[in-house]
């Protein structure tokens, strides 16, 4: 594999990686959201 | 029988301070460019002040005390503690000179609240300060994120013995890379690709809610600095609330999550080890407290009936909680809203998240999820032990990065500390309670600088005793190296005035 290459998939493991994180992210907002709309049906 | 330090220790420690402190006197270039290109001259007088006297004192220091010797874990430890402390009052020099401080004190404050990334600030007048004092502002809280020992370590100090002790006192102490000057970089490089990220999504938000190009791309920078450092500073006293804006609102959070991550998460995740995500004993940690936190808070708030509808509490109540948990300290209310419109139960749940904090190894402070994580499965551990026969033998672990085994040792070391950021926490609850504030605006305001966190009921202000300032100023610094390196440098210290 040639240097160029070899960077090329660096930035790409590290892209998917950023992917990953925000997913999570966004995981954790709609759990939030989920908890909210649950306790505000049962309590609200 | 104690000794007193030798002459050599003292040049070791002095060597490695004055690196420390021509760091911080380099990182005020940025915000001497930012007031020259706008034509701030007042500020740029106040910054090359600030320059002179930290390279100066930086060089000064080395050139005194240079010696080649090795370092030893006290000198590492107590290196760490004193250059936080060297770094807050030279680095309060431009903030002191700007004019909006009542006293170099109320500068070292709003330094130490920058540098831990808590957010708490005596500043006055914040909404009409220089472009050139927001960005050392915002640089302060970005670089006290990383950890002003992991900028050295990456500019300043090559391939030193001494360098992984300094990180370790810093309150970091994990390596991501088998060198530790190549671990420092390696933090670097996951918070400058976030930062180009991150500023250029904020500064398109920005643009969306109608700021100017250049107040767009300003904002956007230091509202990602404030984010990701979990820094809770902000351009506008009005804080995110300034924005009006659910769109700004979603990329703080993003950020100040992401931002609590554990550095050897982010870069196991960054380097193909993506199922690291959902194992990570950390992120099942911080995933379940801020359930319980969120849940208790909407509860009470329900109760008081604070908010109408599911996207009023989403924007209120998740953000304050979620703000809260990651040690960020941003905010979307005014600080008087927390005692008249939540209520104490809501205050609570506020303050239990800011207490138990974001990951170990981040720029996050509190309890920290990997003490939270092992606490709670020794306690699962010691039910099951009493469920089984007395000949069972029963080994308990945790996965971070890699499967780890939990001894007895590493339960006694984490409750220690949970041990001491509760007294910590209570301290300042009884004294701010002393000075007449009501006690659970004390706790939730003792909590927040402990925690590194930086919300506030309205305490923190310039007409703050002095006694409460100078507490929260102790308690930043201590919850920020998470006391280790703190107790380091008292034993120096008594070493000095009782050895022989």
């Amino acid at each position: 594999m040639s240097r160029r290459r070899k960077k090329l998939a660096v930035y790409q493991e590290h892209a998917a990686g950023i992917v990953a994180e925000v997913a999570l992210a966004a995981a954790i907002f709609v759990g939030g959201l989920i908890v909210i709309l649950v306790l505000g049906y049962l309590f609200g | 029988m104690l000794t007193k330090p030798k002459l050599s220790d003292w040049q070791i420690i002095g060597f490695y301070t004055g690196k420390i402190i021509v760091g911080v006197g380099l990182m005020m270039i940025v915000p001497l460019l930012v007031g020259m290109i706008f034509g701030e001259w007042s500020a740029v007088v106040d910054f090359v002040i600030g320059i002179s006297i930290a390279l100066t004192v930086g060089n000064g220091l080395q050139l005194i005390c240079h010696k080649r010797r090795e370092m030893t874990w006290m000198h590492g430890l107590v290196t760490a503690a004193a250059s936080w402390i060297v770094a807050m009052v030279v680095g309060a020099v431009p903030h002191y000179l700007s004019g909006h401080f009542g006293s170099f004190f109320d500068a070292s404050f709003d330094l130490m609240s920058g540098i831990t990334t808590t957010g708490l600030y005596l500043l006055q007048d914040l909404d009409h300060i220089s472009y050139s004092m927001n960005m050392w502002r915002h640089l302060l809280t970005y670089v006290g994120g990383q950890g002003i020992v992991v900028v050295a370590l990456t500019f300043l100090i090559r391939g030193s013995a001494g360098a992984f002790m300094m990180y370790v006192g810093e309150g970091k102490d994990e390596k991501l890379l088998p060198n530790v000057i190549q671990t420092a970089r390696a933090i670097w490089i996951v918070s400058l690709t976030y930062m180009v990220l991150g500023t250029i999504l904020l500064t398109a938000g920005n643009l969306y809610e109608g700021l100017g190009f250049t107040r767009a791309f300003l904002h956007g920078l230091w509202m990602f600095m404030g984010s990701w450092s979990t820094g809770g500073f902000a351009p506008q006293s009005a804080n995110v609330l300034y924005y009006h804006s659910l769109l700004i609102e979603l990329l703080t959070m993003t950020l100040f999550i992401v931002g609590s991550f554990n550095f050897a998460l982010h870069w196991a995740v960054w380097t193909g080890n993506r199922r690291e995500i959902y194992r990570n004993i950390e992120i099942m940690s911080f995933a379940t407290t801020l359930l319980i936190t969120v849940s208790l808070g909407t509860y009470a708030l329900l109760q008081v009936d604070a908010f109408r509808g599911p996207v009023a509490l989403f924007r209120r109540a998740f953000f304050q909680i979620v703000s809260a948990h990651t040690g960020t300290g941003l905010t979307n209310m005014y600080p008087s809203q927390f005692a008249e419109e939540w209520g104490p139960a809501a205050m609570l749940a506020v303050i239990i998240a800011m207490a138990l904090g974001g990951s170990a190894a981040s720029t996050a402070g509190g309890f920290k999820a990997m003490r939270v994580g092992i606490i709670a499965r020794s306690f699962a551990a010691e039910v099951r032990r009493l469920m089984s026969p007395e000949s069972a033998v029963l080994i308990e672990k945790v996965h971070h990065v890699k499967d780890r085994y939990i001894s007895d040792q590493q339960v006694q070391a984490s409750m220690m500390i949970v041990l001491a950021f509760i007294l910590i926490y209570l301290g300042g609850g009884i004294l701010g309670t002393l000075y007449g504030y009501p006690f659970i605006s004390a706790l939730f305001e003792s909590v927040s600088a402990g925690a590194t966190v930086g919300l506030s009921v309205g305490v923190t202000s310039p007409s703050m005793p002095f006694g409460l300032k100078l507490y929260f100023m102790f308690v930043m610094w201590i919850g920020r190296l998470e006391f280790i390196a703190v107790f380091a440098l008292i034993g120096f210290l008594i070493r000095v005035a009782r050895g022989k």
